[in-house]
């Protein structure tokens, strides 16, 4: 189950907690029906058969859930209706039993439900309801920390006579099925998993009010290990498994020695078909082609085999197929024709060929399956020419399927043997052939020109289970309860996942799997998570910046390159695989390029002065300097040779100029920041101008400065202190803050005001556009100035107006200055209750409430939607609603959302965009729309994170996005998906460690560049091969 | 696939001229020494929301074959349907994600591979694989496509790829009419705003200039990654059409000129015409045999998608005659131009019309193509084919699409395969086959499984 629907589980639980006022779990399927207790492998060889535990996501304890009365896991056993016993009785008495009881049975299932899902399969049986979260999908309950908080908290009443045994008069209870045989209160109930068994505690148990959460959990984590231990008294405990290596903890309940653990990789498992080589034979002979062009969905042994060839008789023996050569003469293969596809002739066969060869030129034996001929045999040398059916078909049908066919070659004869619906064939003597075997085919041959599909299980008596790789074994003895053994880091490779097997001689007692987990500490670069070089082509601010910076503010309004990027409202339009020169961005520039030169000549002093010095090397001097700081870095001597070559075709030293500069700015590196590096074999290291650009792009939008240049000419790398000094420099200058607010802007996508497209009666023109931007963008500064905290950067309640605008803000100007004016903060509140934010996420004359709900939920809250589904049509609006006394949004419930394909979504959409319907299509707030229809902006919106937020109000609503967390962390990667250039996952490295900076740092906004700077990839880039 | 001879020749038709007293005979010695072969000219016009002929659409073409009628809103093609191929319909991508984000890349390229959902592009977005037709044309010919987006997007992204080259690379749309003609015909000689450089130092100029640029990109190419590369490749090509583009100088050489200047200002919609416009000017002088068309719904309707593309309400239908005048005076205006052979410059054009999705719906497995125009008389125009359904429950294995890595996965993966019917050609077929008769040589088009057979 991914995230998102996970979310969606439980957004919709919480949903239904808010409409009906109590939580409705999912049935539990779980739930044994009967009172025994559960069933346990007899033959501990054998993992037993899972009762898998909670995974992490879902273990969350059950005081956290309200009540429910779905069916318990706890089997109730008539009981007397003794009273309650002292302390217990006065444990109780806030609930009612039987309530704590099913509270406890419905959470199980529900962990279980999850689990099921998420957990390994090699994951030991219930014994890894111990495991530790940092094991795969296991229930999050430490057994050594148990055992210590209940010597502390319950030895007391529940003497622990450490051997599974709890005994003290009434309290005394059993683990191996935890019953309390003796008190009355509980008799007849039982715990079939350790979930129930932690709620139990957590509810039930006098240390209630101080062991609940992990301690309930960790004392369960404690007893269930004895419940294990009667049929395995020696099991794995917990795994951890991070960058240092793998720390193993056995339980042992009686000590034990002559124990060995096996550690393996099994991603490098292989199987029988692994040692095949995908083949056709035709007639020019056999040839190798591409796996995947004739076999498909390869599980394990099971694939599909794509069979062609248009006869396959005699000579002409023509098939797809798989060729092994045989290292000896080990041949026991076994073919089991599942299913088969498009038969189009009698005689297509499907099954095992052995060829005394290593092609077709040898003696063959052909044992397959055959169209509507029941099993045969075929064989001859270099041809098969001898028939012999060994079953027949039963009826004029396909013969029937499942089908095996099998080959082996044993004390020196080749014998075979085949059946319908069984496993493994008898075998016999071959009718005709008798060799010593060289190679086997597995083929499928149409027999016709059309292509049969055959579903194919291949066995091989010799090597049938999957081979791992091992990547190291130790011994162990476990003298004490529990026991640990650490496994070094060293001996584990770059495995990320890894499982455990423990063995008493060759008996094995159990098996795990551990996924691993680096600390906080752990690099990127260790964890091979570090980011890819990449060419990041300027934006189009950048250019202007950039040019604007290194020339001085000469330009002419209007002569900057609009580069045709298209845009997107979702992300950052700063990516480096998106921004691209093509033909028309390179034409724009060249235009541009042209323009902006013929200024330079025109007004750039130094230029001028070159231009009418006579007899001067300033040409030189002015390409040295500015080519320097156009491409970020010295020009090589070979570049400035060839820019000067062409020097001689032009006439003046204007047109040398011209031509030089347009040269410059035209090239790629002027448009593209590189990331070449160097290599330290290890990773690659920026060099010290691709680090100034980075450090400059970030904390300016713009190019480095002559201090940053100089500072990178120097040979040593730049120091960490050297980068930090630059960065405050840097910050401390208004560049700072204006490339701040473009982040924010593009954030939420700002910029569009200036072209969405709004219905004409708003008088939505280009003034109202412009200035709502520039109000939006002041609103913007001043809270990135003040160095709010970057979240404070949404909220305030002071906006910028004039007359221009007044009526988008419901107030009167005559002022044509944009002023800042203080508004009521439960009508208005922050920039996404600006105009020109709510302009932009709204439709031509609506005001978008899906719109604005998936772009909160994509943009601002990073939660990822899946597609919409593929056919809905909207219902036709009911007869008895009239759409002009109704709500868009009941118009939107009854119309699209409630559907049942799209209710799964839209029931995140829908609350994520009511909470911006107070107002319009153009961010004038309202209470009423269509002239008396009252707007309802309430709503509860679910799986805000772990939070739902519940608002009255958009202002409120826009204050409780801006306070989630969700919001916050969804914040911050944006902004470094911006200073990276690159989208990032949530759980990437960098962006962790991000995170982890922006905490020790603080939220002032000016934190996330000096969060940045202290990253790896601000220095390192991945060392590709 | 037949070829059509029954038109008049360019000699017979300037000799017919002479005898009626039309030209003089010097006139017509002239223009009979000037006859020459004309290119066919390509049209490929995307229609967001499609055209709405086909599958769950709920206005249908009526007739036969032969003597057939468009529906009630695409009813101005009747007025040209001598002129047209209508297909019903043609499998495209199948069923198997949301059609409208997955199908973007594919209509022209026939190359998005199964079940891939997302690219580097964007994370609901597939690119695709293989080539437009479009670049395939521009590369045959030299002449760079025109191509033009009037509102061709939708809310969440600005622009939709459409067109690829043959590295997956999105090649770029003019987005406003303003801007196309600035860059495409402001500077040719005879334009009426003609600013282009002709002095002999810019030409030096803009000769140093590409090959300087040149250089240290191609040092820079050898030390990136594949993808990084990919870039660098780009920005050369870029570069090189450009150059060409610069250079002095490019004119008119036909009668055609640009009438109508757009404004900077001006919208989408009115921004239609005046692309139409610049692609006859294009094919009549011989600047392009290539163009791309992408209109976006443009009548600022509001919910237009959510309550009138998928309702296939009258709103919608009356946005789909505006365009279908559009392309019908279009298709008018190309009948009266001469083109270099003596046929008209429509007989010598393929108009493909085509959208995302089908019918307004989302039916993109019988999806409804117009083709326009004589194809240099290789198209037998004025018929409305019909194309076999196959049923999904039997013929699912020949339903299959090779998915990213080349295996072939089942096309049906939504809804009721028992139930679904399918095109049995694809626009791949149609698509190889309009490649061909504009002189490509394709054995086939876009995704190999997509190649089965003729349409036309």
């Amino acid at each position: 189950m991914s995230a998102f629907y996970q979310t969606l589980l439980i957004g919709m639980m919480l949903l239904t907690v808010s409409a009906c006022g109590k939580v409705k779990l999912p049935p539990d399927d779980e739930a044994p029906a009967s009172s025994t207790a559960p069933t346990q492998s007899s033959d501990s060889s054998i993992p037993p058969s899972n009762v898998i535990s909670a995974s992490t996501s879902s273990s969350s304890p059950s005081s956290s859930r309200p009540p429910t009365n779905s069916s318990s896991d706890f089997t109730q056993i008539p009981s007397s209706t003794s009273s309650l016993n002292s302390s217990e009785a006065v444990a109780s008495s806030n609930a009612s039993f039987s309530s704590s009881l099913a509270d406890i049975g419905s959470t199980s299932s529900t962990n279980t439900s999850a689990a099921m899902s998420s957990a390994s399969s090699t994951s030991p049986s219930s014994r890894s309801s111990a495991m530790q979260s940092s094991s795969t999908g296991t229930f999050n309950g430490d057994a050594t920390a148990g055992k210590q908080e209940f010597a502390a908290r319950c030895n007391f009443c529940h003497v622990d006579q450490m051997s599974g045994e709890f005994k003290a008069g009434v309290f005394a209870f059993n683990t191996a099925e935890f019953t309390y045989p003796s008190m009355s209160k509980y008799q007849g109930y039982q715990a079939e998993k350790v979930e129930q068994l932690a709620d139990f505690i957590d509810h039930n148990m006098p240390s209630a009010s101080s062991c609940n959460d992990a301690c309930a959990r960790d004392i369960a984590a404690y007893l269930w290990r004895y419940r294990d231990a009667a049929s395995n008294p020696i099991a794995l405990d917990s795994l951890s498994f991070n960058e240092q290596g793998l720390n193993i903890e056995l339980f042992c309940l009686d000590p034990s020695d002559n124990l060995s653990l096996r550690i393996i990789d099994r991603s490098t498992s292989s199987t029988v078909i692994d040692d095949f080589t995908p083949v056709i034979s035709r007639s020019n002979g056999v040839s190798v082609t591409q796996m995947n062009s004739i076999v498909t969905d390869i599980q394990n042994n099971h694939f599909t085999l794509s069979g062609s060839g248009d006869d396959i008789w005699l000579d002409q023996i023509f098939f797809n197929g798989l060729r092994k050569t045989l290292s000896n003469t080990q041949l026991d293969l076994s073919l089991t024709i599942n299913h088969v596809e498009n038969n189009q002739h009698d005689f297509s066969k499907i099954g095992l060929l052995v060829s005394s060869s290593n092609d077709l030129s040898g003696e063959l034996l052909l044992i397959h399956w055959a169209g509507k001929n029941g099993l045969a045999e075929d064989s001859g040398l270099a041809e098969l020419i001898e028939y012999s059916q060994l079953l027949g078909n039963p009826d004029d049908q396909l013969t029937p399927v499942p089908a095996t066919v099998r080959v082996a070659y044993r004390d020196n004869h080749l014998l075979v043997g085949g059946c319908y619906d069984c496993t493994t064939p008898t075998l016999q003597p071959a009718a005709f052939a008798d060799f010593v075997p060289q190679s086997v085919f597995i083929i499928a041959s149409a027999h016709h020109t059309q292509d049969i599909i055959a579903a194919l299980t291949i066995t091989d008596a010799f090597s049938n289970t999957p081979q791992y790789q091992v990547l190291t074994e130790t011994t162990a003895s476990c003298n004490a309860i529990s026991h640990t053994v650490n496994i070094d880091a060293t001996t584990l490779a770059n495995v990320d996942q890894l499982t455990v097997e423990l063995y008493q001689g060759n008996r094995l007692l159990d098996q795990a799997t551990a996924q691993r987990e680096y600390s906080g500490d752990k690099s990127c670069a260790s964890q091979n998570d570090l980011l890819a070089p990449k060419l990041r082509r300027l934006s189009e601010l950048q250019i202007k910046n950039s040019l604007q910076d290194i020339f001085g503010n000469i330009f002419d309004d209007g002569v900057w390159p609009k580069m045709e990027d298209g845009a997107k409202l979702i992300g950052m339009n700063t990516q480096a695989d998106k921004l691209n020169i093509n033909s028309l961005n390179f034409e724009r520039m060249y235009d541009a390029s042209r323009s902006l030169v013929g200024t330079l000549l025109d007004r750039h002093q130094e230029l001028q002065a070159c231009i009418e010095m006579a007899g001067s090397s300033c040409v030189n001097d002015l390409i040295n300097t500015y080519g320097e700081r156009l491409w970020r870095r010295p020009l090589s001597a070979l570049e400035l040779a060839e820019l000067e070559s062409s020097f001689a075709s032009f006439n003046s030293r204007r047109e040398i100029l011209e031509y030089a500069f347009n040269a410059l700015i035209l090239s790629s590196n002027f448009l593209f920041r590189s990331e070449l590096g160097s290599s330290n074999g290890v990773v690659l290291q920026l060099n010290n101008y691709e680090i100034i650009s980075l450090l400059s792009f970030s904390i300016w939008n713009s190019t480095p400065d002559q201090i940053l240049l100089d500072l990178a000419a120097q040979p040593s790398p730049l120091t960490t202190a050297q980068i930090t000094a630059q960065a405050e420099r840097l910050l401390d200058n208004n560049k700072a803050t204006a490339a701040l607010m473009e982040i924010y802007k593009d954030f939420l996508k700002l910029e569009l005001v200036l072209t969405r497209e709004k219905a004409a009666d708003y008088q939505f023109n280009q003034n109202v556009r412009e200035t709502l931007l520039m109000s939006a963008e002041k609103m913007l500064a001043d809270n990135i100035q003040a160095q709010a905290n970057y979240m404070d950067v949404f909220a305030g309640n002071q906006y910028y107006v004039n007359d221009a605008i007044a009526s988008f803000f419901n107030v009167n100007s005559s002022d044509s200055i944009l002023r800042s004016n203080t508004f009521d903060t439960s009508q208005r509140n922050g920039i996404l209750n600006h105009p020109a934010f709510l302009s932009v996420h709204s439709t031509l004359s609506q005001s978008g409430i899906v719109k604005r709900g998936v772009f909160t939920l994509e943009q601002l809250l990073c939660q990822d939607l899946p597609d919409p589904p593929g056919d809905v049509m909207p219902l036709p609006t009911p007869e008895n609603i009239d759409p002009d006394q109704t709500s868009e949004r009941d118009l939107l419930q009854i119309t699209h959302s409630t559907q049942p394909s799209c209710v799964g979504c839209h029931q995140f959409i829908d609350p994520a965009g009511f909470g911006f319907e107070n107002f319009d299509a153009v961010g004038r707030y309202r209470t009423i729309e269509k002239n008396n229809v009252p707007i309802d902006a309430s709503g509860i919106l679910a799986g805000v994170g772990s939070q739902t937020l519940s608002y009255q109000n958009s202002a409120e609503y826009s204050r409780e996005l801006v306070n989630s967390p969700q919001m916050q962390q969804c914040v911050s990667r944006r902004f470094l998906e911006h200073y990276l250039s690159q989208e990032l996952p949530a759980d990437s490295c960098e962006f962790k460690k991000y995170q982890a900076q922006i905490q020790t740092l603080g939220q002032p906004v000016q934190n996330l560049v000096r969060a940045l700077i202290k990253l790896e990839s601000f220095s390192q880039r991945q060392l590709l091969q | 696939m037949k070829s059509i001879d029954n038109k008049f020749s360019r000699r017979d038709l300037l000799k017919a001229l002479a005898y009626t007293g039309v030209l003089s005979a010097l006139q017509t010695e002239t223009l009979l020494a000037q006859t020459t072969a004309a290119p066919v000219r390509v049209l490929l016009v995307a229609l967001q929301h499609g055209w709405g002929i086909s599958g769950g659409s709920n206005r249908f073409m009526t007739g036969t074959e032969v003597d057939f009628s468009f529906p009630d809103g695409l009813d101005p093609f009747n007025a040209i349907k001598q002129h047209c191929v209508v297909i019903d319909g043609l499998l495209t991508l199948g069923l198997w994600g949301n059609n409208h984000d997955l199908s973007y890349a594919d209509i022209f390229t026939a190359g998005v591979p199964q079940g891939q959902e997302s690219s580097s592009f964007d994370g609901h977005m597939p690119l695709s694989s293989s080539p437009s037709l479009d670049y395939l044309l521009q590369q045959q010919s030299g002449l760079a496509t025109l191509r033009f987006s009037a509102g061709y997007r939708s809310w969440g992204v600005q622009h939709h790829p459409l067109c690829f080259d043959h590295n997956s690379g999105i090649l770029p749309f003019y987005t406003k009419a303003y801007d196309a003609y600035n860059s495409v015909f402001a500077n040719l000689d005879n334009s009426a705003t003609n600013t282009a450089p002709s002095n002999q130092s810019d030409s030096e100029l803009i000769s140093r200039l590409f090959n300087f640029i040149r250089s240290p990109t191609q040092t820079h190419i050898t030390q990136l990654t594949a993808t990084e590369k990919a870039k660098l490749e780009r920005y050369l090509s870029a570069a090189t059409e450009v150059e060409i583009k610069k250079r002095p100088i490019q004119g008119y050489s036909g009668m055609e000129q640009i009438g109508q200047i757009p404004t900077r200002q001006q919208s989408s919609l009115e921004d239609l015409p005046n692309y139409l416009e610049m692609i006859k000017v294009g094919f009549a002088n011989n600047l392009t045999t290539s163009a791309v068309l992408g209109i976006g719904d443009l009548h600022g309707i509001d919910k237009f998608h959510e309550d009138h593309a998928h309702g296939n309400t009258d709103i919608w239908w009356n946005t789909r005659r505006d365009f279908a005048q559009h392309i019908t005076q279009f298709a008018q205006e190309l009948s009266t131009i001469m083109d270099y052979d003596g046929n008209t410059l429509l007989d010598n054009t393929v108009i493909v019309l085509t959208g995302e999705v089908g019918d307004g719906g989302h039916n993109i497995i019988n999806k409804g193509h117009i083709v326009i125009g004589g194809g240099g008389g290789k198209i037998q125009s004025g018929r409305y084919l019909k194309q076999n359904l196959v049923q999904g429950a039997t013929n699912i294995q020949s339903l299959m699409r090779e998915d990213i890595n080349g295996t072939l996965q089942k096309q049906i993966g939504f809804g009721n395969q028992h139930t679904q019917q399918a095109g049995s050609r694809t626009n791949a077929d149609l698509l190889r086959e309009i490649g061909n008769i504009a002189g490509l040589n394709l054995s086939q088009f876009g995704l190999p499984s997509q190649n089965k057979g003729g349409v036309l």
